[in-house]
Formats: C-alpha cells, structure tokens, sequence
C-alpha cells in the first residue's frame, strides 16, 4: 500500500475514534481525552518531514474543527504550526521514531498544539480563565494523557528500543 | 526564471506553512459565515447520529465518581424520605389530639415532652410548657389514651411530671366495670399493681381502670390501665396487674389537665387525720 494512503486510512480510523469511542476514557472534571490524531501526525511528520506533515495536519485539523462546531479553522492552525515544528525532526535514521524519543516529541507536540488551541480559543472567547489555570486544567492533562497512550506506539512491530541504528 | 522557481522549490515549506495558516484566520474569522454554518451543519448532523448509537457505552473513568455521587444523592433522598415520614406522623399524632381537645369540655394545655426517664424507680418527664402557660404543681398530665401523671415542679417555661410509673405515686383507681376500689402502685421494677382489691372482687383480664372520685388529685374517669394478670395476694386481697394506657416508650406530646385539687377538701380531710 502506498505509504500516503496507509497515512490517510490511520488519519481515518484516528479521527473516527477521536470523534466517537474517545470519550469513553476520558478523565478528569474537564473531560480530557489523548488526541489519538495528533500522535498520527506526529508520526508523519517525522518520517515525511514538514511538507507532508504540515498538510496532513491542517487537513485533519480542519476536519475536527468541522465537526467539533465551534471555532473553525483553530485546530488547523495548531496542527499545522505543531506539524512544522515537529517535521524538523525527521530524520534518515529516524531515530525520533524509536524508544523515548517518540513519546517525548509526542509531548511537546501536544504541549504546543494544546497551547495555541486553548490560548487561543480562551482569549477570543474573552474568557476570565487565567494561563495559569488553562495549563493546569487542560493543557498539561492532555499533555500528558497523549503522550500516555502514544507509549502504545512502542509496542508497534520493528520499534522495539533495543532495535540499533547504523 | 529556473533560479527563481529553484527559491520558491526551497522555500515551499515556508509559502505553503504562511498560506495554510491565512487559511485558518480567513475561516476563524469567517466562523459565522452561511456556508461555513451549512457545512458545520451536515458535518455535525453526520456525526452526531453515529454518536447517538454509541451513547450507551459507559464513560468507564466517571463510573467511580458517578456511583458516589449517585451514593450520595440515594442518603440523601433516603433521609429526605425518613423527615417526612416523621412529619406525616407527628401530623397524624397532632391531629388525634387537636380531636380530642376540641372534645373535651375542661381547659387543656398541650406540651411537649422534651425529656423523659423510663428506666428508673421514680420516673419523670419534662415538658415545654411552664407558668406561662398557666402551668401549676399538681395538674394532672393526660393523653387522649389516659393518665400520664402530675406536675411536681414548674418554672417559667417547662414543667417537671411525675409519671404513673413511680414509687412515690399512690393513685384511687376504681374498675370500670365493676366499680371495685383500689390504690394504683407502681413497684419500681416495671409492674404496676392495683392493690387493697379484696380477693372475691370481680376483676378479670382485660377490665380497664380509671381514675376514682375518692382521689383527690385526679379528676373521676381517666383511664389508667388495662388489667393483663389477676391472682390472689394472699388469703385476703387480689394480686391485679395493669398495663398502662398510655404507652409511654412512644409518648411524645401530652396535654396539662387545668385542674386543681380543692384546697377545702385537702384541708378537710388533713384536719381529720390529724385527729
């Protein structure tokens, strides 16, 4: 299969799940939920680089903002950026794709994604919410929670972290 | 020319990163557009009857705290449930004795028993009326079941009654029935006795036995108890145990009988045994 189509199924399957099943573990009073896409994307734009990635991210981005019904346009313009960012990891060993590596750029990718989306999103809704307590409520949990469930990405097939790289 | 299209070919990271990101502005910007809302319209319309199919799936991280809440909001309604039984209850118990006052002819006052003591030798109960209420010492308190006792102390506000059920208490009762005399006691362990009751007496289980016109300190016809043993004493009088009317685990509320022992009477007979 080629290697953009597999990208688009995964993308479909992330954002079906994400749209629908997700909900089911999410936690804390706010409900947080991993961003199964965003871990997608991550993985893209490391292996594909920023061009790939940043498109698959303001595709997918402008996808959810639909169907979220509010602010259109906003998660494509936090994927996007996080996608650009995020390419600049890719790598002809792609080593950013094995061990810890990849949860940590998982991490700051939903750590910038996180960012702009509610930064944004509580200052145009000329919320009285602080910083402060938009990372504590919502961005670090979210951080965290995604970067939990990308571990699972460790367990994919030709991962593993003993795997060496020449 | 080719060294141009060669810049913009090393550059289109950058042009096509600026154009995605106007995009986005011109739509956040754009939020209320028709077609926008059109489009955000079928899209949420699409998704939300997939979703609706899926609604019973439990939310597995808000089972924990839904189940305490639900917890909760069950004691809670559970003592809800519990007041207003009690209220339903004290309004049945209120409105057998507003009956019973507005039946009987003499003065009654109600009060309330906010202390009791049924353990004891010498049992008493407190109540929420005092002078104030035209309360004074020796009243007869009754229920509309019969004989509680008398008031023995009284300050502005509550009042202190000996019960029947006290070894200092001597009451003239009589039977109902039969009209035979006795002296109500009360043996400090539980049991209350009619005695002086002469053995070949007609008194049988069951017979109820008021208050006698030989009391000075009760008013004649209020029920003290019902007989629930006999026997013989000895080779002279009856042995009569009584079960009180007034069952004074559940008692709650009771009225002051506005009567007064006669002061003449008292005196008379005093004047008599000092003889």
């Amino acid at each position: 299969m080629p290697g953009f189509i597999k990208y688009i199924l995964f993308l479909i399957i992330a954002l079906i799940i994400q749209k629908t099943f997700i909900w089911v573990i999410a936690v804390t009073n706010y409900n947080i939920t991993p961003d199964l896409v965003l871990i997608i994307l991550v993985y893209i734009s490391i292996k594909e680089g920023k061009l790939f990635g940043i498109i698959a991210g303001f595709s997918s981005g402008l996808i959810i903002d639909l169907l979220a019904g509010s602010f259109l346009g906003l998660l494509a313009l936090s994927y996007t950026i996080t996608c650009f960012i995020i390419g600049n990891f890719k790598d002809e060993n792609e080593k950013y794709l094995r061990n810890i590596n990849f949860i940590l750029i998982t991490g700051l990718a939903s750590l910038i994604t996180n960012f702009l989306y509610f930064e944004i999103f509580f200052q145009s809704a000329a919320s009285s919410i602080s910083i402060i307590e938009v990372v504590y409520r919502y961005i670090l949990p979210s951080v965290l929670y995604t970067m939990l469930i990308s571990v699972f990405y460790l367990f994919k097939p030709g991962t593993k972290s003993t795997q060496k790289v020449y | 020319m080719k060294t141009f299209w060669l810049f913009i070919g090393s550059i289109k990271e950058y042009l096509l990163l600026t154009l995605l990101i106007v995009v986005s502005l011109v739509l956040m910007f754009s939020n209320d557009n028709t077609q926008i809302r059109f489009l955000r319209a079928i899209a949420v319309t699409t998704v939300g009857t997939f979703q609706s199919g899926l609604s019973a799936i439990p939310k597995v991280f808000d089972l924990e705290s839904e189940n305490k809440y639900l917890r909760e909001a069950n004691i809670k309604l559970s003592n809800e449930i519990a007041n207003l039984k009690e209220s339903k209850l004290e309004n049945l118990r209120l409105s057998k004795l507003l009956n019973f006052k507005s039946n009987t002819e003499i003065p009654l006052i109600s009060a309330k028993i906010i202390n009791k003591t049924l353990i004891q030798a010498r049992n008493t109960i407190t109540i929420n009326s005092g002078r104030y209420e035209g309360i004074e010492i020796d009243m007869p308190i009754i229920t509309d079941d019969g004989l509680v006792g008398r008031i023995i102390s009284v300050s502005d506000n509550y009042a202190l009654g000996q019960i029947i059920l006290n070894k200092d208490m001597r009451i003239s009762v009589k039977n109902q029935r039969t009209r035979v005399d006795g002296i109500l006691i009360y043996d400090g362990a539980g049991n209350l006795t009619v005695g002086n009751v002469l053995k070949n007496s007609d008194v049988n289980p069951g017979d109820i036995f008021i208050t006698s016109e030989y009391s000075n300190l009760y008013p004649p016809g209020i029920p003290v108890g019902t007989v629930s043993e006999t026997g013989n004493l000895d080779n002279l009088f009856k042995k009569i145990k009584l079960m009180p009317q007034v069952n004074f685990n559940l008692i709650e509320e009771v009225f002051v009988y506005k009567y007064l022992p006669s002061k003449e009477r008292a005196d008379l007979e005093k004047q008599f045994n000092k003889k």
